[in-house]
Formats: C-alpha cells, sequence, structure tokens
C-alpha cells in the first residue's frame, strides 16, 4: 500500500509505502523521516486519517492490504479554524487532518456562509494577510500550522481570471 | 541515451507526493510519454452522455524554465480532439477551453506557454496563478481538474448542442 502523509513541518504530500499492516506509530514514525517533529513522547501525537475526527491511538492499525491511505500527524489535537468572506468571520474547530476541501464546503454551506455551489466554484481559500498562491484543496489545514499556535485564519476570494 | 534535463526532472516532479496523490485519487494519469510530448488524461465531472475525462497532449520543451503548453488530444485518431468535442461550460471552463482563440490550439490560461507567450502581463497581474519556474505539472493539472469538476463544466459541446 501507498501512504500519503502530511502533516506538521511536512511540505506538501509525501507518499512512502509498506507491505505491512500499518499502525498509529508506523504512521508517527515515516513522518518523522519528513520532517515532523515528534519530540520524545509519541503519545501526545495527533495522528488521524484524513478527513477525519478520529485520534488514532499509537498501537492501533490503521490499515492493512494494498489500499492507498492519507494521514496526518500533530502536535496539536485539533484547529481553530476562522473562516473570512465578505467581511464576516466564523470559527470552527477542526481536527489536523481535515482537507481544504472540506474546510471550503463548510464555510459556503447554508450554515455558514450559504454560498450557491455555482458561485462557490468561482471561490478559493487563501491565508489570511499573505500574498500566497491559493490552497490546494487536497492538502491538510495541519500544514499550515505550527504548534503551539493551533489555529488557521483563511479568506474566501475570487478565484484568479486571466482575462484580456 | 541520455535523458535531457527537462525530461528529468518532469520525471522528477511526477513522483512527487502530491503528483501521485492525484494519481491515487483517480485525478489524472500519464497514458503516454514520447518526449517532450506527455499525453496525460484528466477526469472530469459525470455529465451524461459526454466522457468523464480528457486527454491532454503535452509539449514539455524547456520543463519547467518553461511553461508546458497544452492541447485537447483524441487518442483514437493521434491527433488534435475535433472542437466539438471539448468542454463546454460557463466560467472558467468557458474561458480556459477556447476553441475561438489560436484555432484552439492550446488552453487559454497563465499557466499554458501559449497563452503567457501572448499576454505578457498575466505574470504581473496574477503572480500566484501563472506559471514560473518554480511550478510542476500538478499545478496545470490541479488548475484545470478543479472546472472540469465544477458546476460550471457542463459536458462536451456537441452533448450540449444536441439536448437543445
Amino acid at each position: 500500500m501507498r501512504i500519503f502523509v502530511q502533516g506538521e513541518d511536512i511540505i506538501g504530500i509525501q507518499v512512502t509505502e509498506s507491505d505491512q499492516p500499518l499502525t498509529g506509530r508506523h504512521v508517527v514514525l515515516e513522518a518523522v523521516k519528513f520532517g515532523f517533529p515528534a519530540g520524545d513522547d509519541l503519545s501526545v501525537i495527533w495522528v488521524g486519517l484524513e478527513d477525519s475526527e478520529k485520534r488514532l491511538l499509537l498501537e492501533e492499525v490503521v490499515s492493512v492490504g494494498d489500499s492507498d491511505v492519507r494521514v496526518h500527524c500533530h502536535r496539536c489535537r485539533e484547529i481553530t479554524v476562522t473562516g473570512h468572506y465578505n467581511s464576516k468571520a466564523i470559527s470552527k474547530t477542526l481536527p489536523p487532518g481535515t482537507t481544504i476541501g472540506r474546510v471550503k464546503e463548510w464555510l459556503t454551506s447554508r450554515d455558514s456562509f450559504d454560498i450557491a455551489p455555482i458561485d462557490a466554484a468561482d471561490l478559493v481559500l487563501v491565508p489570511c494577510d499573505d500574498d500566497a498562491d491559493p490552497l490546494v484543496e487536497n492538502g491538510h489545514i495541519g500544514s499550515l500550522v505550527h504548534h503551539p499556535n493551533c489555529s488557521l485564519c483563511v479568506s474566501l476570494v475570487p478565484a484568479d481570471r486571466h482575462q484580456g | 541515451m541520455v535523458m535531457t534535463v527537462d525530461e528529468a526532472v518532469f520525471c522528477e516532479h511526477v513522483q512527487h507526493g502530491n503528483f501521485l496523490d492525484g494519481v491515487s485519487r483517480g485525478k489524472w494519469k500519464i497514458v503516454r510519454q514520447e518526449w517532450p510530448h506527455v499525453w496525460i488524461e484528466v477526469r472530469a465531472a459525470q455529465r451524461d452522455p459526454s466522457s468523464d475525462a480528457y486527454v491532454l497532449r503535452f509539449d514539455c520543451t524547456n520543463y519547467p524554465q518553461s511553461a508546458p503548453t497544452a492541447v485537447l488530444w483524441d487518442l483514437g485518431t493521434n491527433t488534435p480532439l475535433a472542437h466539438d468535442r471539448w468542454p463546454a461550460g460557463t466560467g472558467s471552463v468557458g474561458q480556459i477551453f477556447r476553441t475561438d482563440w489560436n484555432n484552439g490550439s492550446a488552453l487559454y490560461f497563465g499557466m499554458d506557454r501559449a497563452a503567457l507567450t501572448t499576454h505578457q502581463k498575466w505574470p504581473l497581474e496574477h503572480p500566484n496563478t501563472v506559471w514560473n519556474p518554480g511550478k510542476e505539472i500538478t499545478d496545470y493539472l490541479d488548475a484545470i481538474y478543479g472546472p472540469l469538476n465544477s458546476p460550471h463544466y457542463k459536458g462536451t459541446r456537441c452533448s450540449i448542442s444536441s439536448s437543445r
């Protein structure tokens, strides 16, 4: 199976392979190879599957078999995400392995900024106060956050239109 | 035969986690490579009876210093895809997949070399979303996968015309 790893201080999406059943401990050790600052006490680390709220235990089996798996490691147990749109802001705590795509779904939903899907398609998420590239929808919010600052600010803005 | 530098860099980039993650999710896949040309299939949202994927033939000469340029391709006839089988839709889909620009020989947006050549203000106007040597083929693919899987994508041109 291929393991796609994202996490704190890990650049982009890293990939590794395993032919053994995967445990939470294995995920952490793989993440360390890609730059995750685990520290000495692995038991305090949040390990989980992409877009899952469940925190995995170190000895818990994450996956068996050949299917690819997507995981996240972070020293923050949860991340407070604040989303801005049209001078309004809302906040929610989410697991570190939550994808940007899932955050966008939440922000555009009826209970949040209530943006129609056709209009949401023209919006992208960018970090607040940062002239950075639009955030990629498969990216995890934890990759943008460094412990102990377990918070993230994003804005919904119009996507670039290359015209003329 | 010694691999050229541009091909070597391309081959490295398609081993990066971001590219492989897209392959794993079924978003895209390389179907043929005869340098400097690479044929990549990109999945589109299901819009019966339209195809749910399009093949692009990329010219990656001088990659990544120069942006790649791509044309929609018909693998069956090994020729550019007929315009009536191009993606159709509103917003970003209508903009990127223009058949009325450059005779439909390239995509109309800032990741494509042909469009950048004739729009020299785009790097200044849209610094985060046009090609630069720090980008990878995954960035180009992400920029077209999104629109093809958004509410803006309506199907192929001929399927839309016949349904009216």
